[in-house]
């Protein structure tokens, strides 16, 4: 709490300097109804992009996640549990808040065949 | 526990460039250069590694396993750089498969092999350590659980058969079972989007810390991530012993290649995203030495066997330019001159005869699937999709096609038995646009046999080692396919090894 007026000052840049939060992303609305605030994704003295930590404390460990989305992609390639990566990459490098969200998979066409929706 | 090292210090040595940035990151520091500020570490490890490619994971695990406390610092958001998109290809020589298999290898064919094609440019100590130390490499990672398949490959500027590839091809099946090896070891740490911006030398010279910082987000748009971006928390990481540099290319820094190499600004690259030259230019502002910088290696984006059995047109002209069996380079060099000059990438067309005696069949699949390989009913369709004059292009395939049952190329001298070429006759037609891709940069920092940066004078750098595709002096005027792994192994392992025998400070 002794950062209080750093964390509003914080939070003000956030509002001031996020257009997106007009068009919101789909990940920014399940969010903001389930009543997540800023800084607990960015619980940092500065603005920084938010950590996987602070996904991992509500969504679980990326193995968890990754079992969840297991069956659904069976058939293909499990997006939590890729290839190249296995469970070892950001979330943040596909689920963007104030941005689109998008596959990493195919983020320089690398993958164009993958047609995944990404929340 | 912050550890200190007196600001004063630090600046005495010319190899401190890191003055203003200091003085910005210390409130209250005076003027750089005259303040006796102290530089607080945030954290300290005996060996840090930047990069968590092939050559940053030989040197963790090398230098963890020795009982250094190690950190890998990576700073895209997940691991493996080019390294765990590549295809692996691991070339080494006096291997348990080549005795098994009867061939015949020796180090000084493998040397030989690689100052040929390197146009004794290389570095002889340099490629001596690499071909010496190459079977020993490969069973080291293999004793980590890297995934090889057991056949030896025959491979283009080799003389024997002498590389081996991972299962399915995949970079990534080596990589993932090194990750896992290197996270189970005691004290051996990975820590994702972490930039390292600068390296600071004490008084000695000895490379000490990094300015590095925490949550950096890699901008993939900006023409120069390591300018624009301003994203993550400064820090200071101090190093006990030493600091290993296996950061690899810069092939994706469209700024840096700008004046570099400015022929080939219309040249796409397939290396990973983050492939920008920040690690370069902060080892350069800290003393060292690049060179080569201006030399790359291209990749097709076809399988490269498959290009002489088709005809190869011009997109502007519609007409042949090229004999179809001409050499990676020489026809990469072709089809740059042919953009620069306004034309876009030319077309590569097969019949349906044609089309099925292409080799590499994987690389088929994939350029049929993704839209690169189109299929047409007439000639004339093809010419359209490609915007290219339709006369020209029958024309042309017309001329090829005589040429063919004649027996003789009169126009490029190009050995339709050789190259088991088929005339083009019989639709459906498929073609694709054939271009070259950045794969490698050969360039970086140059480095002696113990993989220590050396400096302008040629003087060593003490506690900077540099490995992989970071690293230079190997290669020469082009790498040889298959090593880079090698490369990026054996140097990783000997950075690892000397940064853990340095001693503590
Ligand atoms: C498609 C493809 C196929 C290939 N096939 C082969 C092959 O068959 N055989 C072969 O020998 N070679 C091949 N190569 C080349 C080879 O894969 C690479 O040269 C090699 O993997 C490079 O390894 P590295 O460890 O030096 O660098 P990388 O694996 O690229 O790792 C470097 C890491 O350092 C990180 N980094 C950079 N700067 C910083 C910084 N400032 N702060 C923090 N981190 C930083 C990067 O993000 C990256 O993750 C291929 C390359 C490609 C792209």
């Amino acid at each position: 709490m002794k950062k209080l007026s750093l964390i509003s000052a914080v939070a003000m840049l956030f509002l001031i300097s996020q257009p997106a939060l007009a068009q919101q992303s789909e990940m920014a609305k399940k969010h903001d109804s389930a009543g997540v605030t800023c800084m607990q994704c960015h619980n940092q003295e500065i603005p920084t992009a938010a950590l996987e930590i602070n996904c991992t404390s509500c969504h679980g460990a990326p193995e968890a996640v990754a079992k969840l989305t297991a069956e659904k992609y069976k058939q293909y390639y499990n997006p939590h549990d890729p290839l190249h990566y296995g469970t070892y990459s950001e979330c943040a490098n596909c689920h963007r808040q104030h941005k689109e969200s998008r596959l990493e998979c195919n983020n320089s066409n690398c993958h164009k065949e993958f047609k995944y929706r990404v929340p | 526990m912050k550890e200190k090292l007196t600001r004063r210090e630090l600046l005495k040595t010319g190899g401190l460039f890191t003055g203003g940035m200091l003085a910005s990151a210390l409130p209250g520091a005076a003027t750089a250069g005259l303040s006796p500020q102290k530089i607080a570490w945030d954290k300290s490890f005996d060996v840090i590694v930047v990069g968590s490619g092939l050559a940053g994971l030989s040197a963790g695990i090398t230098a963890a396993e020795a009982g250094s406390e190690t950190i890998i610092l990576e700073k895209m958001m997940a691991h493996g750089g080019s390294s765990v998109i590549s295809g692996g290809t691991f070339a080494a020589c006096n291997t348990e498969a080549q005795k098994k298999a009867g061939i015949k290898d020796s180090e000084e064919l493998y040397f030989n092999d690689l100052m040929k094609a390197g146009e004794r440019l290389n570095v002889p100590e340099l490629v001596e350590t690499l071909v010496k130390n190459s079977a020993d490499a490969h069973r080291f990672l293999v004793q980590r659980g890297a995934l090889y398949e057991k056949e030896l490959r025959t491979v283009a500027q080799h003389s024997v058969k002498r590389c081996y590839q991972p299962v399915y091809s995949m970079g990534l099946n080596v990589i993932k079972p090194l990750l896992r090896h290197y996270l189970g070891l005691n004290k051996a740490h990975l820590q994702l989007r972490t930039k390292i911006d600068e390296v600071i030398r004490d008084h000695s010279g000895r490379a000490v810390g990094l300015k590095v910082r925490e949550g950096y987000l890699f901008d993939a748009q900006s023409p120069s991530d390591d300018r624009t971006n301003q994203t993550g928390t400064a820090r200071y990481y101090k190093a006990r012993k030493g600091i290993v540099f296996a950061s690899g290319g810069f092939s994706r820094d469209l700024e840096f290649r700008e004046y570099e190499f400015p022929q080939y600004r219309k040249i796409p690259s397939t290396v990973q995203l983050g492939a920008t030259a920040g690690a370069l230019k902060a080892m350069v502002r800290c003393g060292a030495r690049a060179m080569h910088t201006a030399l790359v290696r291209f990749a097709i984006s076809i399988g490269y066997e498959d290009i002489e059995k088709g005809i190869l047109l011009d997109q502007r002209t519609g007409k042949r330019f090229i004999g179809e069996g001409a050499s990676r380079m020489g026809l990469s060099y072709k089809i740059v001159d042919l953009s620069n000059a306004g034309s876009s990438w030319p077309a590569l067309i097969y019949d349906v005869e044609g089309l099925k005696t292409i080799y590499d069949r994987d690389k088929l699949e994939i350029i049929l699937n993704n839209g690169e390989m189109q299929k047409f009913d007439s000639l004339d369709q093809l010419a359209e999709y490609f915007k290219m004059p339709a006369a020209e292009v029958n024309a042309s395939i017309k001329k090829y096609n005589e040429m063919f049952h004649a027996g003789i190329d009169t126009e490029f001298g190009k050995d339709f038995k050789k190259t088991k070429a088929s005339p083009i006759e019989k639709a459906p037609f498929y073609a694709c646009p054939v271009y070259p891709k950045f794969n490698y940069t050969q360039g970086g920092i140059l480095i002696n046999p113990k993989a220590q940066a050396l400096d302008m004078g040629n003087e060593v750098i003490p506690g900077l080692y540099v490995a992989g595709e970071a690293a230079t002096g190997v290669h020469g005027a082009v790498r040889v396919t298959g090593c880079s792994t090698v490369d990026c192994t054996v140097y990783g392992r000997i950075a690892g090894r000397e940064a853990h025998m340095m001693k503590e400070i």
